[in-house]
């Protein structure tokens, strides 16, 4: 009987934690990791957030950069997470690191915005999998040279990508296959002891660091290959990163990727009931804000979960938290234009009834006499078939 | 002298004015993400015309994706006012037996939606190019705070009676979108995008051998 109530109402809400930990403030390295952060946002994070939200899943983005990349925020960040069996946790530094000359571990530290490495990597990953998620994932993006680091300059925009917002059928498939279908753990780090994590250049400007930027690249087609695994993903990009950094024209350091993964495939568990969303409190933080919004419009536009009726309810409750003339305005995926203006009203029948709008990733609001008046969004569309 | 000066004041205002509304403010990039966004725009139109049809939805929620879809184009598919006349998007219909016709864009979608409940057909599938295969036409500067860009895509249309095909055909179509760049009150502009008349261009008839377990091929343009 209850194996019954289970199959019909579903497992309780499954989440996916972010821990993003880019160090944009640091004065050599801060301004190409403003551009790595808001790629790897958009092209990486949204991307697979959008497919799991289709799967009844709630992503829970831990965003720190800034004034929040710290030794104390990370270890608080890191304890205190609690998160259930089904969840999938996926941990990912950007900024300085090093290896401690007399620590056996070949996994580097990294600084957290402080001078010089603070917390071990390895560290990370093995209080993130003592938290028993389904999987687990670690990656530090930063050097494991012995106490050094790179100094960087400045950034250039990403290139030009007018499509990316709209998920292809095969990268759907294959993000569900990896994130949902496998239990275990993977530990990854963009260089091997002793090594630097360089930067690419264009036009003798840095770009991205390498790694991250092969790793958007691999993502981006790799992806859409169904028969890829995590060890094929990490051993590919590995190899792809070391042939990119071994041209000096085009980077300032040779890096060997590493990466150990204990994963196994399992089936899909049963999809998580969508539990009615929170109301929207505009004094809240800005970031539960827009958490709160974001997860009253997986709501509104999760058809497999909730009836018409049900979606039109809770559409018309989520108007009054916006003023009578308040506006959406659509984002794109990159260079941060606005490319659309829609009257809230609008906005929320065209989500309620679109069908091909896999999700919405609100990422500032103004507010006015305690509503909404303005909401800034990017959207991630999918293939039909 | 004084008119040849109050002429000539005119003359200044007019190229003044002039000047200001041939200015083009959206740089290339912010054009193709615009054109993309228009894309988008087209591809949620044509997804809400399959769902129209599809007789797995009550009347209801067909009428709801009628009104979702009308949303997205200039006036809300009503009439609307602009520039002293009173205007309604239109869509071209055409089929292999009757010349291309032009209808109000809200009456063809009322008669997508009625399409079933009037027996002209058990059920009907219509499919559309997908939205990262639909050509954008370079967003041009029309006037003032105006600019145009065209989409291109192809719908096909299968009515079936007793589960077999009755009448199927492909349409090459082309929508025209309107931007608008305007002011958002607190010293910025901000963009929206509506799509407006739609132009079919070809239809050819469909084979019922290209048709496979009720699925529609879409070929490549």
């Amino acid at each position: 009987m209850i194996l019954m109530l289970f199959a019909v109402f579903g497992a309780n809400a499954q989440k996916i934690h972010w821990l993003l930990f880019i160090d944009t403030d640091d004065e050599d390295v801060g301004d190409v990791d403003k551009k790595t952060r808001s790629v790897l946002t958009d092209h990486f994070v949204n991307v697979v957030n959008s497919v799991l939200v289709q799967e009844g899943y709630e992503p829970c983005v831990s965003d720190n950069y800034g004034s929040l990349v710290s030794a104390q925020n990370c270890r608080g960040i890191v304890n205190d997470l609690q998160c259930g069996s089904n969840d999938v946790i996926v941990f990912y530094y950007i900024g300085h690191g090093g290896k401690n000359p007399n620590e056996p571990s070949r996994w580097p530290m990294m600084n957290m915005g402080e001078y010089s490495p603070e917390i071990p990597l390895e560290w990370v990953h093995n209080n993130l999998k003592s938290k028993n998620a389904r999987l687990t994932i670690t990656i530090g993006m930063c050097c494991n040279s012995e106490w050094d680091y790179m100094p960087l300059i400045c950034s250039v925009d990403y290139g030009d990508n007018h499509g990316n917002t709209y998920v292809g059928f095969d990268m759907q498939e294959t993000i569900k296959k990896l994130f949902l279908q496998n239990r275990g753990d993977i530990l990854a780090t963009s260089a091997s002891p002793k090594e630097k994590s360089g930067c690419y250049y264009i036009d003798d400007k840095p770009f991205m660091d390498t790694y991250s930027y092969i790793f958007i690249k691999d993502f981006e087609t790799l992806f859409n290959n169904q028969n890829l695994t995590w060890n094929s993903f990490f051993t590919k990009l590995g190899n792809d990163v070391s042939a990119f950094s071994s041209d000096p024209n085009k980077c300032n350091a040779h890096q060997t990727p590493m990466f150990e993964a204990n994963v196994t495939t399992i089936a899909q568990s049963a999809r998580p009931h969508r539990e009615e969303p929170k109301k929207i409190e505009t004094n809240d933080a800005v970031a539960n804000v827009l958490k709160t919004i974001s997860d009253n419009f997986a709501y509104v536009t999760d058809a497999r979960s909730n009836s018409l009726e049900k979606r039109q309810t809770k559409s018309n409750e989520i108007t009054r938290y916006f003023s009578a003339d308040a506006k959406v305005k659509v984002y794109s995926q990159d260079g941060n234009y606005n490319v659309d203006t829609e009257p809230i009203d609008v906005y929320l029948r065209r989500i309620r009834t679109s069908g091909i709008l896999m999700n919405v990733v609100p990422f500032d609001f103004n507010a006015s006499g305690g509503k909404i008046t303005v909401l800034k969004v990017k959207e991630y569309y999918r293939q039909k078939n | 002298m004084k008119t040849l000066k109050t002429i000539i004041l005119m003359l200044f205002a007019v190229c003044l004015f002039g000047q200001t509304f041939a200015q083009d403010y959206l740089s290339d990039d912010q054009k193709k993400f615009i054109g993309r966004r228009a894309a988008q725009k087209t591809g949620q139109m044509n997804n809400y015309i399959s769902y129209m049809v599809d007789e797995g939805y009550s009347m209801k929620e067909r009428e709801d994706y009628m009104q979702s879809a009308k949303d997205l184009f200039l006036g809300r598919a009503e009439e609307y006012y602009e520039e002293g006349y009173w205007k309604i998007v239109n869509m071209q219909v055409t089929s292999l037996y009757n010349p291309t016709r032009t209808y109000p864009v809200k009456l063809y979608f009322e008669s997508l939606v009625g399409l079933i409940k009037r027996g002209v057909y058990d059920c009907a599938k219509i499919n559309t190019t997908e939205i990262a295969d639909m050509q954008v036409s370079t967003l041009r500067h029309v006037y003032g705070n105006e600019y145009e860009c065209t989409v291109a895509y192809v719908q096909t249309f299968c009515g079936y009676k007793d589960g077999r095909p009755l009448y199927c055909d492909r349409t090459k179509k082309n929508m025209k979108c309107r931007v608008y760049l305007i002011s958002d009150g607190d010293g910025g502009s901000e963009i929206e995008v509506y799509l407006s008349d739609c132009h079919a261009t070809e239809t050819t008839r469909i084979k019922p051998s290209d048709i496979t377990n009720g699925d529609l091929l879409i070929p490549d343009r």
